[in-house]
């Protein structure tokens, strides 16, 4: 079964139907689907590029708009139990007074500083405040608290 | 030729190097150490358009003179956005090293081998070029004689360099390697439609308040352009029908050797062992002329099977695979042809070769790309009445009415049995 079939299988799971026509939707997957190979071990082997708005997959962006054709997408591979604790975190976010998005566009950014970015930042949170002008020190503390409670 | 300067302060170089589309390009010591490491000249055995000259006589400009090219283009852009405060003064040369050296990391005859090692080992060139940066012994010396970290030249060409801009330079819609290689390749092809005005785009690109590349409203016309010039050479180089026939050969050929000749190609056959060449410092050998001594030894010392044989024979003559389907859409979404009933009914037809005419497997090759020529989240932004659009979004811009993909679907044969088989499909 094709890599972006799974995305899309996950994507569903977790209740997020789009046709990703907008920017919006599409940033969201893309940052869901970048935490989901980074933290929750369901590895789609996207790469991801370090961009303004964050991780940043231009094949996932491009398997994203081309999901429209696939309807009767099925896929076997993926682990269920971290699907579940996925779920759980993406539903703790909606319960936040942020949009969904926002947080999540948080938490992966946060994440690709920590991890995959060069040279790492001394203090990712104060590199996040530097990098975005639209959010604030309380955004952050807000989402990353949801989040380690994943981590 | 282009005729393009740095305007700015940064950038006087020790030595100049004649392009033949810049002119005389500047460079620095460090510079001039990384290109006369033996990695870096391997480049210059290495085409850029690997079989493309089969079609394009002409086409037999290297990855060395590309790699040249893209130094010199980020340089231009650089300069530009540091004297506008966007870039750091100190990252210029990381960023030029960062360009000549993006296509470190391809394998001979580009991506006619790059094909099967992508399939093979999921590897592609970009993640070699960060084993090369970070482990190659010429080039690691010279880093750190002159005080340059690897690895933050490999973050700026994998894309995760902590400075977004700078991941933007190699890494987008608009970066300097497509600039250099449209130019470059239409240049050498004579395909004149793959030209773009690049004085233009070069010396109104700006950053928007967003930290994203940019340009204003009078230059949509030459962005437009370099998208469409893209779309021709896709379709008028790139995965020309008979290029891409001599390049399912290529790698056909390749693999051949590779079950038949192992002990020739060794250590250049596995990952692990392509990776200890590179710490060895032994991977400059790596290359087309390798390659294509293997083939005239294979010929000359009577190696390997008489199909591999025969293959060799028809590629230095110029007869190469023949598509007896092809099929070219242009839509503007995506197209999924890998997973449609097309792709299905090609494979489908090429069981009915192999198995219903009794050829062999490598006598009928299914060739499937899918192409997105515009980056709808990446893309070019317009700058006009003080905020910035996506091109895809700014209203008076032909990119909203042209295709954003392209799928090529075919089925490529061997010479020997195309009548047969048409005749099979007639019937």
């Amino acid at each position: 079964m094709s890599r972006s079939c799974c995305v899309i299988k996950l994507l569903t799971d977790l209740g997020i139907r789009s046709d990703f026509r907008s920017f919006k939707d599409r940033l969201l997957a893309q940052k869901i689907v970048y935490v989901a190979q980074t933290i929750f071990n369901i590895n789609f082997g996207y790469k991801f590029i370090w961009h303004i708005r964050g991780p940043y997959s231009k094949t996932l962006s491009r398997d994203l708009r081309a999901s429209e054709d696939r309807g009767g997408c099925r896929c076997q591979e993926l682990d269920y139990s971290s699907v579940s604790k996925l779920k759980s975190m993406l539903s703790e976010l909606r319960g936040l007074n942020m949009d969904v998005g926002l947080s999540l566009e948080i938490i992966a950014s946060y994440l690709m500083l920590s991890r995959d970015v060069f040279p790492k930042p001394e203090d990712p949170v104060k590199e996040l405040l530097s990098r975005k002008p639209y959010i604030n020190y309380e955004n952050i503390s807000t989402a990353l608290n949801v989040f380690s409670k994943y981590f | 030729m282009v005729r393009l300067r740095s305007t700015s302060s940064v950038g006087k170089g020790v030595k100049s190097i004649y392009d033949e589309i810049y002119g005389y390009i500047p460079v620095s010591e460090l510079e001039l150490k990384v290109i006369e490491t033996p990695t870096l000249q391997r480049l210059r055995r290495i085409k850029q358009l690997a079989l493309a000259w089969y079609v394009y006589p002409g086409a037999v400009h290297t990855r060395f003179s590309h790699s040249l090219g893209v130094m010199h283009v980020i340089g231009i852009i650089a300069s530009k956005f540091i004297d506008e405060g966007y870039i750091k003064r100190d990252d210029y040369e990381l960023l030029r090293i960062a360009g000549v050296l993006h296509d470190i990391g391809h394998t001979p005859y580009s991506h006619a081998i790059e094909l099967y090692m992508t399939q093979a080992f999921k590897v592609r060139h970009e993640e070699m070029a960060t084993y090369v940066i970070e482990n190659d012994p010429y080039l690691n010396e010279v880093f750190s004689k002159y005080g340059v970290n690897p690895k933050e030249v490999s973050s700026i060409i994998r894309g995760t360099h902590k400075e977004p801009l700078h991941n933007m330079l190699l890494s987008s819609d608009l970066d300097a390697d497509r600039i250099d290689y449209l130019l470059r390749d239409s240049l050498h092809t004579g395909v004149a439609y793959g030209m773009i005005d690049i004085d233009r785009i070069l010396h109104t690109l700006m950053v928007d308040k967003d930290g994203e590349i940019a340009v204003p409203a009078k230059s949509v016309q030459a962005i437009e352009n370099f998208y469409i010039a893209r779309m021709h050479m896709y379709r008028a180089v790139y995965h020309h029908k008979t290029i891409a026939a001599f390049q399912v050969m290529m790698k056909t050929i390749y693999e051949m050797m590779l079950n038949e000749l192992r002990e020739y190609l060794e250590p250049f056959t596995t990952i692990s062992n392509i990776l200890s060449t590179i710490k060895k410092g032994t991977f400059y050998l790596w290359d087309d002329n390798y390659i294509a001594g293997l083939m005239n030894l294979t010929l000359v010392k009577n190696l390997g099977s008489d199909d591999l044989k025969d293959l060799i024979r028809l590629l230095f003559n110029r007869v190469g695979y023949k598509a007896v389907y092809d099929k070219i859409k242009l839509s503007r979404e995506p197209l999924s042809v890998r997973e449609n009933e097309e792709a299905i009914s090609l494979s489908n037809l090429k069981d009915l070769i192999i198995n219903g005419l009794g050829y062999k497997d490598f006598m009928a090759i299914p060739y499937v790309e899918e192409l997105n020529l515009v980056d709808e989240d990446l893309c070019v932004k317009i700058l006009d009445n003080e905020s910035t659009t996506r091109i895809t979004e700014f209203e008076s811009s032909i990119i909203n009415s042209i295709p954003r993909y392209i799928a090529i679907t075919r089925l490529y044969v061997h010479p020997y049995i195309l009548d047969k088989v048409r005749n099979m499909i007639r019937k």
